[in-house]
Parts: structure tokens; sequence; C-alpha cells
């Protein structure tokens, strides 16, 4: 499930502060998502470097994989844990970010193929990405959901 | 510009949520991820605009959607060692942050983070009261 982990984890370790974000309810991740099908071609134009400003930037989401993004998000991830802020991407994706306490969370998704990238960032330390650690997976597979859950779990109990 | 100086970047609409009502409306990482073809950010010099100023020059003559302003400082870019460019290109007050050294997304999608947080614990700059909502 984990193609890759580049480096170790700091479970246990870090002295972590709280989180004030909310638990999640179904529908407001379904309208969140749903919001993103309104964004065209080049949506993001002004977020790029101002050198390329006007020649288009943001790739518009696809339906049919918000469609599938909506119900695997909402049939999968417990209520009970912290409602993620999720944004579109240029790349026509959507990323799931957390902050948990010293942890940033990210999990970009491609809406196309359904491999998402996990990035946990540990900002114990500001200056060392040592106990950084990434992975990439299928959100088809529901090992990769049991996984991702138990670590936002994990890092949320931490966090209070 | 000295350490101090703040560089001020323009947030898009869709890069904010607030996920809660307890919760204070921040931008998220995607804010300071700098393109995959360039890899440096654009922000303005603030010693030379105000951040009012800017968000009316970003969302006016350059037609572009910001629902605010937000900044971090030469200092913390040189401490998380990204070369701050005065450029004044495309207009006098552009400065690039240049995240081209580091050698994967990784690492850029890390400094992004702490970048956020860096201007998120500074709060935003300037906000319009008529907010942009999300396209």
């Amino acid at each position: 499930m984990q193609d890759t982990i580049t480096s170790d984890t700091l479970i246990g370790e870090t002295a972590l502060m709280g989180s004030n974000m909310t638990e999640i309810n179904p529908q407001e991740i379904r309208a969140r998502l749903d919001h993103f099908r309104k964004l065209e071609d080049g949506w993001a134009d002004g977020m790029q470097h101002a050198s390329d400003w006007g020649n288009g930037y943001g790739k518009a989401l696809s339906d049919s994989g918000l469609d599938w993004l909506v119900d695997t998000f909402t049939s999968h991830y417990p209520e009970d844990l912290p409602r993620p802020h999720l944004y579109p991407t240029p790349e026509g994706g959507v990323q799931a970010e957390w902050s948990l306490g010293k942890q940033e969370i990210s999990l970009e998704v491609n809406l196309e193929t359904h491999m998402s990238h996990w990035h946990r960032s540990d900002f114990t330390d500001e200056f060392r990405d040592d106990h950084d650690e990434e992975c990439h997976m299928s959100l088809d597979k529901d090992e990769s959901w049991h996984w991702f859950i138990a670590e936002i779990r994990h890092f949320t109990e931490l966090a209070k | 510009m000295n350490a101090s100086t703040l560089l001020l970047r323009q947030v898009h609409p869709d890069f904010v949520e607030q996920v809660s009502q307890t919760e204070e409306l921040k931008p998220t990482s995607q804010a300071f991820l700098p393109s995959r073809s360039t890899k440096t950010l654009s922000v303005y010099d603030g010693e030379q605009i105000s951040a009012e100023r800017a968000w009316e020059h970003y969302t006016g003559s350059q037609q572009r959607r910001s629902a605010g302003v937000v900044a971090v400082t030469v200092a913390e870019c040189h401490q998380r060692e990204l070369p701050v460019l005065a450029d004044g290109i495309p207009y006098p007050e552009h400065v690039s942050i240049d995240f081209s050294s580091l050698k994967s997304w990784n690492q850029i999608s890390r400094l992004a983070k702490s970048l956020k947080r860096a201007a998120n614990a500074r709060g935003w700059l300037f906000r319009p009261n008529s907010v942009p909502t999300a396209s």
C-alpha cells in the first residue's frame, strides 16, 4: 500500500499543540467538492509567477473524478476525525490538508488515476525535515484508507 | 529591502476555507506553493507598496482574484535558504522567492507549509470588506 516511505516517523516522540479543527459533516464535504465543478481552465491564473500571468494556469477538475471523490471520501472518512481543508490544485486535482499541532499533513488526489500523494511535515523542529514522511497510494484500495485514517487519528490524539 | 521587509502574497479565494465557525479563516499551503514549471513565487515588496495597494493592483489592473494579503519576511525566507530576488519585473514592486535549488517536490511542499505557518502566525495584512467568494 505504501509504495514509498522516504523517512521515518516520530510517533510518540513529539510534543504537539492543540488543534481546533472540527469534525466532519458529509454534506459539507459534498458541498465543498461540488463547488469545484464550477472551476474552468485557467481558474488559478495569478497564482503562478507573474511573468506567466494571462497565459492560463489551473486545470478544470473532472466531474466524474469529483463524483468518485465525493463518494469515496464520504463513505470512508470517519465523522469523528478532523475535517481537512479541501481545495483544488492547479493540476486539476484536489488536496486535503490537516494542521494537527506541529504536523502539517497533505493528501493530494489525482482525480483521473485515483492515486494520492501523502506528505506529512513535522515542524517539531522548524528547520529539520528528516522526520517528514511521504508515500503514494491508491484510494481505490481500502487498505490505503485504513492506513491514512489511522495516521490522522494518531496525530489528532497527539495534538490534544 | 532588509531582513524585516514584508513580502506580500496574494491568496486565491479557493485556497482559503473556513471549516468551522470557531476557526479563523486562514490560507492553505497552496497559497505558498510555486508553479511546477518556474519554481518561483511572486510577491510584492512591502516597503514599496502597502498590502491594500498591492491587493488593488492585483485585482484591479491585473484582473486577478484574491481573498486578501498575507506575508512572510525576507529573513523568514533566508532562514529556509530560499533566495529572494527584487527583480522589479513585470511591475516595480515585484519580488521573486526562488525554490528552484530544491531537489524534490517534497522539499518544496514542506517549505510551502512552513511559509504558510509563518504567514498565518502573522495573520492577514489586508482583507477586502467584500470578500471575493471562491469561483
